[in-house]
């Protein structure tokens, strides 16, 4: 064991003894508690930044009176960020945000919608005809709520794009 | 001078350097003029933050509050938009001279955290942008969330981490005022202070073995010349020039053309074509691992240091001038657009 107490620059060269001797053995250990609480307070921090607080905001929005929307009409409802259109079946109501990115589509000169931040086309059932959007713009949930006595769309729930709502 | 202790900054330098590399059309002090323009950023938007309120309804407000009635108010923010764009140009300028000078051999572990300095630079310029919460800032905002959130796998929980809550809140804009106001520039300014360190860990400004050598004095002497050159420009744009302020964010506003900052536009261009996952994501990781990668993977030779364009060093240039061109030219397609 006397080798141990050489000076490191000799021993490292011509060093016999089991590789694994006490003082790597507790360089490790010491290395390895470090790297064991920086871990932990990372993930901590990892887990801090991503607490969501709770309470968020309700989904379901007010589109008005249905009187608002004559046959034929295809308007764009700010608040709720939705397209309501009224064609021969019914009432309906379209997801604005572009299912690419999420900016808002606008409508399009020639038909249907058109997203102004990466060009994807969609027609007048919200399908995509063109450009990087792989999925249709949403058909939503839309009633006429009878208390409210007025239309209201939830942003969370989708339906069939054939869902009409008759009057 | 002769018989004084050299000060601080005289203190900085190696006492001599190589003649010709230290002379003004070697390096063309774009590293320096790089860290001047840093400097100035922090200083001034020190400053702002004294008013800047980095909530929904009072972020806009406290623009227009620097922009229009704070004395000089205009200047200050002029100054820290435009050094901001400068940088990402001097940036990129320094890196190709590193390139077309082989000053990247032998010490790739600073291109590296080159490498990682222009990731920084870009991101702390987005993040800036943001802060103006106008309508532009609004939509770059939603579609680079929504861009992480398209990672397979993690991109939520990313998104989480990185952004907090909902696409254009509250939550968001405060995260995004803390990434940019201190956790990012403590980063950056760990990684400039390595970096420079590295210069003088390796012997300087790169440069032919066994080259004739002056005094530090004349590099110094450029350095402020540099400095004041740099500074003049910056006043002047920032004088002539005002930076942009649309009107105030609203995410359920229709808007007819969104455009993200200029040295983000060959990503849209990219968005147009590709998936989100592919253009936004993958395509800007992967041109940061092959620039990464050039001096490990297409030229390990010490020859040709400080030989501009040099022989052994063609496949990097070329690698670079490929990368280069196509992100300008889906620029200037964007801009056009």
């Amino acid at each position: 064991m006397s080798k141990d107490h050489r000076a490191p620059e000799q021993g490292a060269a011509e060093k016999k003894g089991p590789r694994f001797d006490r003082r790597s053995f507790l360089t490790l250990l010491a290395r390895g508690s470090v790297a064991a609480a920086v871990t932990a307070v990372v993930a901590q921090i990892i887990r801090f930044l991503s607490f969501q607080p709770p309470g968020s905001a309700s989904s379901i929005m007010p589109l008005g009176q249905p009187d608002g929307y004559p046959r034929g009409s295809l308007s764009y409802l700010a608040e709720a960020r939705v397209y309501v259109g009224h064609d021969r079946a019914g009432l309906y109501t379209l997801d604005a945000v572009c299912p690419h990115l999420g900016c808002l589509v606008k409508l399009h000169e020639e038909g249907g919608f058109i997203c102004p931040c990466h060009d994807s086309l969609f027609d007048q059932e919200g399908r995509a005809l063109s450009g990087p959007a792989t999925r249709p713009l949403q058909h939503l949930h839309l009633w006429f709520d009878q208390e409210q006595g007025q239309l209201l769309v939830d942003r969370s729930e989708q339906v069939e794009p054939a869902v009409r709502l008759i009057l | 001078m002769s018989n004084r202790r050299p000060n601080f900054f005289y203190h900085l330098h190696p006492p001599t350097i190589p003649t010709r590399e230290a002379g003004p059309f070697y390096t063309f002090g774009l590293g320096g003029i790089s860290l001047l323009l840093f400097l100035v950023l922090g200083i001034t938007g020190l400053i702002e933050m004294f008013v800047y309120v980095p909530t929904p309804d009072g972020a806009h407000e406290s623009i227009r509050n620097i922009t229009y009635l704070a004395p000089y108010g205009w200047l200050l923010r002029n100054m820290h938009f435009w050094a901001g764009q400068l940088m990402v140009g001097t940036v990129i300028l320094h890196m190709a001279r590193v390139v077309f000078s082989g000053g990247y051999k032998s010490r790739r572990l600073n291109w590296l955290i080159g490498v990682a300095l222009l990731f920084f630079t870009l991101v702390l310029n987005f993040t800036g942008f943001v802060l103006r919460w106008d309508q532009d800032t609004a939509w770059a905002l939603m579609v680079g969330t929504n861009l992480i959130k398209s990672i397979p796998g993690i991109g939520t929980a990313l998104h989480d981490f990185l952004i907090g809550g909902e696409n254009v809140g509250a939550p968001a804009l405060l995260r995004f005022y803390t990434w940019h106001v201190l956790a990012l520039v403590l980063v950056a300014s760990v990684l400039i202070t390595w970096h420079i360190f590295r210069v003088r860990r390796d012997g300087g400004i790169s440069h032919a073995k066994s080259a004739p050598r002056v005094g530090r004095e004349q590099l110094v002497r450029l350095e402020i010349l540099a400095m004041l050159l740099t500074l003049a420009a910056l006043f002047g744009v920032s004088l002539l020039v005002d930076a942009p302020l649309g009107p105030p964010a609203d995410p359920t506003a229709l808007i007819t053309e969104p455009k993200a900052p200029w040295f983000f536009l060959w990503i849209q261009e990219l968005l147009r074509v590709a998936s989100p996952f592919l253009a936004g994501i993958l395509v800007p990781i992967a041109i940061l691992l092959v620039l990464g990668l050039l001096p490990y993977a297409l030229d390990r030779s010490d020859e040709g240091i400080a030989v501009w364009f040099n022989q052994q060093g063609r496949i990097v240039q070329l690698v670079f001038l490929i990368i280069l061109a196509g992100a300008i030219a889906l620029t200037l397609r964007g801009a056009i657009r």
